[in-house]
């Protein structure tokens, strides 16, 4: 851990008011937190409303956050309960992608940008329960054991979801490359 | 490590540095060509996921908790309130600009006007905004934001955060209150505790496990109801309690027995 994340969880362990700890989590997690949202909703929309959602919640029970550590992991546990209820109380048609596309970045050579867009879209159609727990080590950097306890896994599971995710994306990106 | 336990676990984890792992796949070049191309796949994955644009103006607002807050849930008053009839829009501009003498002379007929109205209307405003949140709430009033708050939270009747009396009297001292010096719930679980906006105040939200199921207790520090009453829906049965300075509400399943637990937090707490 670098002195800031060091510096960091010392600031959300308790040493500041409640106000000052909570900003520490925003700061540090806003982006990694809106990309999972964004990736399991599906929606910009939803995104934006499920972390509004999600760090409103993190403040109301901050000081049920025991394990400063864990802050990571419990901010994107909110955020999945978040959508169960909202897509259950919502359910987006996610046939719909065309506010899920992918952004035009002018970083990237075409034969990249188009690479992308293939990946992305088949990223977009895999399975959630596919899609969920790779998200979840890309994204939050998360372990095969960690991402079990959060889905309710055993860790075989989780290792076999990840291979088949991988598997599927790659024979799509394959695929489609040839064609 | 045979090939096909290899092929999974370089899939599952392109990055995996364990020894194991690690010193397989040293043991053919097949393998390691295998890992070359699986860690390249990954780092176009991973761009792909982080490639997400977010907005900074939603950052913004979330660093404001409490306004947020307050926006969400005048949104969503919003969404019942009547239509508002089109002739209560703002007035308009007159339609022939005034020459600059009368703007003097009107500018200073105002200046004398407002000189004499602000000090008067700012201690309106002043006692209004303290009578506003230290104003009597009728029983039936206390009785629809403590159920609407309770359905707003109901996640938190399946949680179990094995929360610490550490925890709930850090709550307890931003509401203003506090348990009697060497109280704690003995052998009541307190599943989730929680500093809550309840009847516009911070309040303690707490849940602890009853017989009958999920039982919610909070200590709102607004103006005290006259008199203890009952309260209810289709699903709970509550009871809400006036303290010196505030009110305690205790509301279960149907059929729980909620004695115990209004006398628990009206005999142990201090404001």
């Amino acid at each position: 851990m670098t002195s800031k994340e060091n510096q960091e969880t010392s600031v959300i362990e308790g040493t500041g008011s409640k106000k000052y700890r909570y900003e520490t989590l925003v700061n540090k997690f806003y982006h990694d937190i809106f990309r999972y949202a964004y990736w399991l909703s599906k929606s910009r929309q939803q995104a934006e409303d499920l972390v509004q959602e999600t760090f409103l919640r993190a403040w109301r029970s901050l000081d049920s956050l025991q394990n400063p550590a864990a802050a990571k992991a419990w901010l994107f546990t909110i955020l999945r309960r978040e959508n169960a209820r909202l897509y259950e109380k919502y359910r987006p048609e996610l046939d719909d992608i065309d506010d899920f596309s992918v952004p035009d970045s002018h970083h990237n050579e075409p034969d990249q940008q188009m690479e992308r867009e293939m990946l992305h879209k088949a990223m977009s159609k895999l399975e959630p329960e596919y899609s969920e727990p790779l998200i979840l080590q890309v994204i939050g950097g998360f372990s095969g054991e960690e991402i079990a306890r959060m889905l309710d896994l055993n860790n075989n599971t989780v290792m076999t979801r990840l291979f088949r995710a991988r598997n599927k994306l790659k024979q799509k990106l394959d695929t489609d490359n040839s064609s | 490590m045979n090939d096909l336990e290899f092929r999974q676990r370089a899939y599952a984890n392109p990055q995996d540095e364990s020894d194991e792992f690690l010193a397989a796949i040293l043991e053919s070049p097949e393998r390691q060509q295998l890992l070359s191309e699986l860690q390249a796949f990954n780092v176009e994955l991973t761009r792909t996921l982080l490639d997400v644009p977010d907005s900074n103006e939603l950052k913004q607002r979330l660093l404001d908790p409490v306004a947020l807050s307050r926006t969400l849930a005048s949104g969503s008053a919003s969404e019942s309130a009547p239509d508002i009839a089109p002739d209560t829009t703002p007035d308009t501009a007159p339609d022939t600009a005034p020459d600059s003498s009368t703007i003097r002379s009107a500018a200073a007929n105002e200046g004398s006007f407002w000189r004499r109205a602000l000090p008067v209307a700012a201690g309106l405003i002043l006692a209004i905004s303290i009578a506003f949140n230290y104003w009597p709430t009728s029983n039936r009033a206390l009785e629809q934001e403590v159920f609407a708050h309770i359905y707003e939270e109901i996640d938190f009747l399946e949680m179990d955060d094995n929360v610490s009396m550490a925890t709930i009297n850090g709550i307890m001292a931003n509401v203003g209150v506090q348990f009697k010096e060497r109280f704690d719930f003995a052998d009541i679980e307190v599943q989730v505790a929680s500093d809550c906006l309840i009847a516009r105040e911070h309040s303690l939200h707490m849940v602890v496990k009853g017989e009958k199921g999920p039982i919610t207790m909070m200590i709102i520090p607004n103006f005290p109801v006259k008199n203890e009453f009952s309260i209810s829906d289709s699903r709970f049965e509550g009871i809400i309690s006036p303290t010196p300075n505030g009110n305690l509400v205790v509301i279960g399943e149907k059929d729980e027995s909620l004695d115990r637990y209004t006398i628990l937090l009206a005999s142990n707490i201090n404001w």
